[in-house]
């Protein structure tokens, strides 16, 4: 590695070369003091620099047998790890069987479409339902076709705890989290785990969920970004944040694209500080175990002839996310379509919006006619 | 380091602007020093550039308590009401849609009115501001609607909050007869309350002739909702506005 690649300030590396330093290996059995007197700096920076070529050095060679890099997994404890992976249920069933049982932690999901198609909606529902699911409960629930509750709660959170674990940041853009409609689903949501805690305890202790809607919104963090430079402040600032707040198990965007779509000349600009907020918020997700979701618009695009809606922001930001999730109408009814996923398979669900949520096709989920 | 007094000062906009834009090697560059510096510096300006949080009980505690009626301007619509849990809310942009002569401006005209009571009459006593495109706005109609309220009022012997107006749309047909008739026989007992001029006051009408002239008023417009009191703005003909 050469010297120009260290991570050191500009005026030191100018100086490093001029005295004759242009490889590591040159630097690898000088002594600071010695490197002080002939760059004429302090010992102390001396002392950084050597710091900082060796950690280069190290990063290059490869000892003996092993050749283990740091921060890799083998693919067996890849595989371990999903199995233990929970997943966010969206409360309907068709949705949570085409997603493979929800939206995944560790990964960050694109959820896009036309407005008024329910994204908004969806956001309230993973700030609120913030408790991690099994995937084998989920699975054997499903199974159980006496109950059509839609629903699961981690068994393994104490009684006494009272709460349901996780907490979820809100990150608003556009102005349009009404806290009253997230009181609404809170309530609902309380009120069908009643339901649920009743049929499943009813052979065991009985174990009360003491759970006021008030606790559900406690739970909820939000931050109101008005400029795009706030939004890059504040996915900069989103690691300390949880790393603060370790509870936080869903990060939602609402939306990503607003503030990007007008004050940018330089498209190049716009490009890399997308890629730069996509990189970050999937290391985010990674080290915290958080599911990311974020919400996307659409615009009109032309290729072959036509014009057909496709997510805002370009095709390079269609690169930076791990999962999609188109959502669209048919007729009169609304369908989620898995657009890319590393291992679902792509398929539709319908959904509709209720005064509860989100939750399964049923027969009140009519849209609106335009005039 | 320079760093550091960049890190201490209490930001400008632009400069955080500049500082999470770049990439970290053309911060390495301009400030002359080593990417550990970097990056906490951007992790700092981040953190301070970065909106206050509040929990979203906070958000709704703070709604009831603090923000007059909750948060939302009431309608008088019953149904639309219920739906937009409580009325037209406060800080967001609410957009109204239809085609031509369903009652638009209408609607606006009637909200300008409730923004413009008195809280005793279950207002926001407050200013309204009025972007009118298609010049539709009718001062003569606005001040009917504003005397109606106040005879009403009178005749009823009422002045609290309880004035009912779901009801008032139906009694208004009759007694805006009234009205004309008394307005039309005794001007001066109407214009001596103050009351036309004080309601009529309340409404500042702007009409842009073109979307360039609206755009630089914004300004103006902004400094006159700070300083004077503004609940509502309108915009009556955004369509219009950007395609004149």
């Amino acid at each position: 590695m050469e010297v120009s690649r260290l991570p050191i300030s500009a005026s030191q590396r100018g100086k490093l070369v001029s005295a004759g330093y242009s490889s590591l290996s040159s630097l690898s059995s000088i002594s600071p003091s010695h490197l002080a007197t002939e760059l004429k700096i302090s010992e102390n920076e001396a002392l950084e620099i050597l710091k900082a070529a060796s950690h280069g050095c190290r990063l290059d060679s490869f000892e003996g047998s092993h050749a283990i890099v740091n921060g890799a997994q083998t693919a067996w404890e890849m595989l371990q790890d999903e199995d233990m992976l929970t997943r966010i249920t969206t409360s309907c069933t068709d949705l949570d069987n085409i997603l493979g049982g929800g939206i995944s932690c560790k990964e960050v999901t694109e959820i896009g479409g036309v407005p008024g198609i329910g994204k908004t909606q969806l956001g309230y529902l993973f700030a609120i339902l913030d408790f991690c699911i099994n995937l084998e409960l989920l699975l054997l629930l499903r199974g159980n076709r006496n109950y059509r509750i839609q629903l699961a709660v981690n068994v393994q959170i104490p009684a006494d705890y009272g709460g349901l674990g996780g907490k979820a940041i809100y990150i608003d853009t556009e102005g349009s989290f009404m806290v009253e409609r997230a009181m609404q689903i809170a309530e609902a949501c309380i009120k069908d785990m009643l339901e649920y805690d009743g049929l499943l305890r009813k052979d065991s202790q009985t174990r009360h969920l003491k759970m006021q809607p008030k606790e559900l919104l406690g739970n909820i963090f939000y931050f109101r970004i008005c400029s795009y430079t706030e939004q890059i402040a504040m996915i900069n600032f989103l690691e300390k944040f949880v790393s603060e707040h370790r509870d936080v198990k869903v990060v939602i965007i609402d939306s990503i694209t607003l503030h990007f779509r007008q004050d940018f000349d330089d498209m190049a600009l716009r490009t890399r500080v997308l890629s730069g907020m996509a990189l970050k918020l999937m290391k985010l997700a990674k080290t915290f175990s958080l599911a990311v979701v974020l919400l996307n618009q659409v615009t009109t695009k032309y290729s072959e002839g036509s014009f057909h809606l496709s997510l805002a922001l370009g095709d390079s930001w269609s690169h930076a996310c791990t999962n999609r999730v188109i959502l669209y109408w048919n007729g009169n009814e609304r369908y989620a379509y898995i657009d890319k996923s590393p291992s679902l398979r792509s398929a539709s669900a319908p959904y509709s919006v209720t005064a509860k949520g989100i939750r399964s096709l049923a027969s009140n989920s009519k849209r609106i006619k335009m005039m | 380091m320079a760093n550091k007094l960049i890190s201490e000062m209490g930001l400008p906009r632009s400069i955080a602007n500049d500082a999470l834009s770049l990439t970290e090697f053309e911060l390495m560059e301009l400030l002359d020093v080593n990417l550990k510096e970097v990056t906490s510096a951007v992790a700092h300006i981040s953190e301070i550039a970065c909106p206050p949080h509040q929990t979203a009980l906070s958000l709704l505690e703070q709604r009831i308590q603090v923000e007059y009626l909750a948060g939302h301007l009431p309608t008088r619509l019953e149904g639309l009401d219920v739906a937009l849990c409580g009325g037209i809310p406060f800080g967001v942009l609410t957009e109204l849609v239809g085609p031509a002569g369903i009652g638009k401006t209408q609607f606006c005209l009637k909200l300008s009115l409730l923004a413009s009571l008195p809280s005793s009459y279950g207002g926001l006593n407050g200013r309204v501001i009025y972007i009118d495109v298609e010049s539709k706005f009718s001062s003569r109609r606005y001040l009917r609607n504003a005397l109606t309220i106040y005879v009403i009022s009178k005749l009823c012997d009422l002045d609290q909050l309880e004035l009912d107006m779901q009801n008032f749309e139906n009694v208004e047909s009759t007694l805006l007869r009234m009205i004309e008739i008394g307005v039309n026989s005794f001007p001066e007992v109407f214009y001596m309350e103050g009351m036309a001029q004080e309601m009529a006051g309340r409404i500042l009408v702007l009409r842009p002739a073109s979307l360039s002239e609206f755009t630089e008023s914004l300004q103006q417009i902004k400094v006159s909702i700070l300083q004077k009191q503004v609940k509502l703005l309108v915009v009556d003909g955004m369509a219009a506005l950007v395609t004149g």
